[in-house]
């Protein structure tokens, strides 16, 4: 089952939540919402489900327009934050509501909800209520009582925001493995950047009801087309700077009488740019060096063992790096040094 | 404007079960709530269909007529004020204190105002009476030689008889304000160097404000259009007695509008004064919940004397039920200048039945049986689906329904009652040829407010995600409904219909003024009417109250079971 959404705007009164969204979802894909909270992420989602109904707009399974139908007739299934498992109902009794909506023999959904619970391992939690499951377990109630109806989209928000940080790194891989196994096309929701970028196959970040990108973790990580996501993913050093020039694929940055060159990774309608660079992908020295140099004084270096993090201050302000493997101490405070990164690890952005 | 309009349409595309919920709730209140009252407001301005103050200022200018309401005000403000004497030191010690049987105590503070003065004035005047129990008692001690009239005019008998029903709210919405008051709060006045009279007076009574308003007045608003007490003494010179005379003449006494409009909107004002108060007297209250509030132990003798006095207070207040139940078994003109009846029968109960040929008595069982059973239904329809959609809609018309839904808080029985009496005559709404189905719904609508609270406190535990996930798997919201929401708020459900049955069996005022023929009397209307017959049909209607009161007595226990600690809460503002 593909999903397609075109030009989807919703709004709340006078605030508009959605602002124009589009994407498209292959069949079999695991594709990540990710932003910070009250970016529109869940209300895409709710979209998707037909909890909502778009002002503009349209939603489309394969070719089919849901955009009215109501939820009960999409065959999704969903996954919610708190899970929302029925606590009048043993567990056995949750799996097995969706199917017995469906008006399915006895037998067979038996046969069922056995197997969804085997496949999220609780086959021996059948009779308990919620209540008497530990968090991770509600949590892959929830999960078999969205795939046992066999559900041609699997919507998931924030499935793994209430659990304890070793659980959640134990249901990612989970959650991926049940993906994979059963090949069906699944929304995530999430604000964990580490939780998309490890599961995702590709990912749309949005901000403010807006789609600021949509690429693979790699993509996004190392080709960020606007200062949002280049910032939102991962830590990175950004500066404001003039464009000067190009040569060839790389652009040529004057940053306070440094210059610098870049990729670009979008259309730049001005010379006002950023110049950024992931701390890791820079190194301090205390001479030499080629590519993009900056010069500075140390202000602070942290010794790690698998890394040293050393603070550079510069004329036009911190720069973060991280050395990974230190044969010893690189730097220490006051010392000046030299900031050293390659220009196809550096990226210009409008 | 064009963009909130198209966005409305679209909600109520995508939701339209509640559209039409919507739509149900509005024809309701609009027949049952809006018309009615409107027609009397229109019948007071409107003589011969010309628009006329003159009804108003012949009302001004007549003592007759405003000596009424004067009266009324006295009433309601004498009550108030002795409520509050009991009800605010009763909760502060009942929040502020820890001594013997406190627990039980508390458990029994909702007793008196169980059942309504109405049947147990028969009670007090055995005890009050000149040939009742107190004077018998005084006589004997040689304290007095003669008897005393203690029920004088009947006015005093009146306040006594309020008093002891009502102080418990008073106790409920004050204990409710003081337990919230920020303990560091007083510390900071101790440590400033107020204590014992002046704090209370300087920081604790400012603070609870909005309990004290609250409790003074729902007191006020009840005892301002009371009925039933007023009538069981046979004190005319009420306003509200005074409208109940006028509901047979409805058709040509313009004066009873008048008297209806003046009465509603001064309570419109007090309950909106009210309202307007707790609303800007609402502290902030820091670090609640961080600091236990300051529970301070007496023990011994002290300990003993506060619970000692609360017990009195207690007893006092039930010894009217006590006495219904003592007349019920009691043998007709047993009870005469004695301390307790001198002889014991069940010939009341057995007169239940003698009486039914002439007085319907076992009709009027029946009636209020079935009337309290229809009116229950509908509240319980009501409650369901209005808690339902106040918690989930997002029509833009949920909160004008929610302060429609409590205005009868606000809407005494006696305005209800004679506003459905004149303005309904239609085919199939005739108050004059058939007012049952319009008792029914009187009935609903008085309790429909504690109806919605009840099963709205359940409604608020189910997250909308609970249907959601039904949804998502397949079930129609209407299904998810039944499967999800209705077995997570069932127990709610029960309390509110057990409560709203047991209230209606006591309604007083609806079922005086509505119910016209004798074989479609409720038992309250048929113990009024024995009440006024000849000596004898006391003890009859005695029994009859008793049976009453067993009913409202069990159906309190059931619902507090059901409804544990929450059950106070129904009966706040």
């Amino acid at each position: 089952m593909r999903l397609r959404l075109e030009g989807v705007r919703k709004f709340f009164g006078d605030f508009e939540a959605l602002k124009g969204i589009s994407f498209e979802v292959d069949h079999g894909e695991l594709f990540f919402i990710l932003g910070p909270s009250g970016c529109g992420k869940t209300t895409t989602l709710r979209v998707i489900a037909g909890f909502y109904i778009p002002d503009e707009g349209r939603v489309y399974f394969d070719d089919r327009d849901v955009t009215f139908t109501p939820p009960y007739k999409r065959n999704i299934g969903m996954v919610f934050q708190y899970y929302a498992l029925w606590p009048h109902m043993t567990v056995y009794d949750n799996v097995a509501y969706g199917l017995k909506i469906r008006g399915l023999p006895e037998r067979e959904i038996r046969e069922r909800v056995r197997w969804a619970l085997e496949l999220v391992k609780l086959e021996e939690h059948a009779k308990k209520y919620p209540n008497q499951l530990s968090g991770g377990q509600q949590q892959r109630v929830a999960l078999a009582r969205a795939l046992v109806v066999e559900p041609q989209i699997l919507l998931l928000d924030e499935p793994l925001s209430n659990l304890d940080a070793k659980l959640r790194i134990e249901m990612r891989e989970e959650i991926k493995r049940l993906q994979n196994r059963l090949k069906i096309t699944t929304v995530y929701v999430t604000h964990d950047q580490m939780e998309a970028l490890s599961m995702a196959d590709r990912i749309a970040v949005m901000n403010d009801g807006l789609i600021m990108q949509i690429g693979t973790p790699v993509e996004l990580y190392r080709k960020p087309r606007n200062r949002f996501v280049a910032s939102f993913i991962g830590e990175i050093n950004m500066f404001e700077g003039e464009l000067v020039g190009r040569e060839g694929d790389f652009a040529v940055v004057e940053l306070d009488g440094n210059t610098v060159k870049g990729v670009p990774t979008a259309e730049i309608p001005h010379s006002r740019v950023a110049v950024a660079f992931r701390p890791e992908a820079a190194s301090v020295v205390k001479e030499g060096g080629g590519g993009n140099v900056l010069e500075g004084e140390v202000e602070s270096s942290m010794y790690y063992g698998s890394k040293e993090t050393v603070f550079v201050k510069t004329d036009f302000g911190m720069v973060k790096v991280e050395m990974f493997n230190p044969r010893g101490r690189v730097a220490r405070r006051g010392e000046r040094v030299r900031v050293v990164f390659d220009p196809s690890d550096t990226i210009v952005l409008p | 404007m064009l963009r909130g309009l198209r966005s409305y349409l679209r909600e109520a595309r995508s939701q339209k079960g509640m559209f039409l919920l919507s739509a149900i709730f509005w024809i309701f209140f609009i027949v049952f709530l809006i018309y009615p009252i409107s027609y009397t407001f229109y019948r007071s301005f409107f003589v011969g269909g010309k628009f006329t103050l003159s009804m108003y200022k012949l009302m001004f200018s007549d003592s007759t007529y405003y000596g009424l309401i004067i009266n009324s005000l006295k009433l309601a403000t004498i009550t108030t004020v002795l409520t509050f004497l009991i009800g605010f030191p009763l909760a502060f010690a009942m929040v502020r204190y820890e001594f013997p049987l406190k627990g039980t105590l508390q458990s029994l503070m909702l007793l008196p105002f169980i059942v309504p003065p109405f049947v147990s004035a028969i009670g007090m005047m055995k005890i009050l009476g000149t040939y009742g129990s107190l004077n018998t008692l005084l006589l004997r001690l040689g304290i007095i030689h003669e008897p005393v009239n203690w029920l004088g005019s009947g006015f005093p008998a009146i306040v006594l008889m309020q008093v002891l029903h009502l102080y418990p709210i008073m106790y409920l919405n004050i204990a409710a304000a003081l337990a919230n008051i920020d303990p560091t709060l007083e510390e900071a006045a101790q440590a400033l160097g107020a204590s014992g009279l002046r704090l209370i007076r300087t920081v604790v009574i400012p603070l609870s404000m909005p309990g004290i308003f609250a409790g003074a007045s729902i007191v006020f608003i009840w005892s301002f259009t009371d009925l039933g007490t007023p009538l069981m003494f046979f004190y005319p010179k009420l306003v509200s007695v005074q409208i109940f005379k006028y509901s047979t003449e409805f058709r040509t006494n313009v004066m009873a509008y008048v008297l209806i409009v003046v009465v509603l909107l001064i309570v419109t004002a007090i309950f909106l004064g009210m309202k307007l108060v707790i609303g800007r007297k609402s502290y902030a209250m820091m670090g609640r919940g961080h600091v236990a509030p300051k529970v301070r132990r007496i023990s011994g003798a002290k300990g003993w004397l506060l619970a000692g006095a609360i017990v009195v207070l207690l007893l006092i207040s039930v010894l009217p039920h006590i006495s219904v139940a003592l007349l019920a078994f009691a043998k007709v003109g047993s009870w005469y200048k004695s301390l307790v009846p001198t002889a014991f029968t069940l010939d009341n109960f057995r007169n239940i039945r003698a009486l039914e040929s002439t007085e319907h008595t076992l009709t009027s069982i029946k009636n209020s049986l079935y009337y309290s059973l229809f009116a229950m239904l509908i509240d319980i329809a009501l409650g369901v689906g209005i808690a339902y959609y106040v918690n989930r809609s997002r029509l833009p018309d949920r909160h004008p329904i929610d302060a429609l839904t409590m205005w009868p808080l606000a809407l005494p029985g006696i305005i209800i009652a004679f506003g459905y009496l004149a303005a309904f005559h239609f085919p199939i709404l005739d108050a004059w040829r058939n007012p049952v189905p319009l008792l029914i719904v009187a009935y609903a609508i008085r309790r429909m407010p504690y109806s919605v609270r009840a099963i709205s406190a359940g409604m608020q535990q189910v997250h909308a995600a609970f249907e959601e996930a039904a949804q998502s798997v397949g079930a129609h919201p209407l299904r998810a409904v039944k499967d999800i929401v209705l077995p997570l708020i069932v127990a709610n459900v029960l309390a509110a219909g057990v409560l709203v049955y047991a209230e209606s069996m006591i309604e007083v005022s609806a079922s005086l003024i509505l119910a016209a023929k004798p074989e479609q009397f409720p038992m309250t209307k048929t113990i009024y009417v024995l009440h006024t017959m000849p000596q004898g049909s006391d003890y009859v209607a005695s029994a009859m109250g008793l049976i009453l009161m067993l009913v409202i007595g069990a159906s309190m226990v059931l619902s507090s079971r059901i409804m544990g600690r929450r059950m106070g809460e129904i009966f706040k503002v």
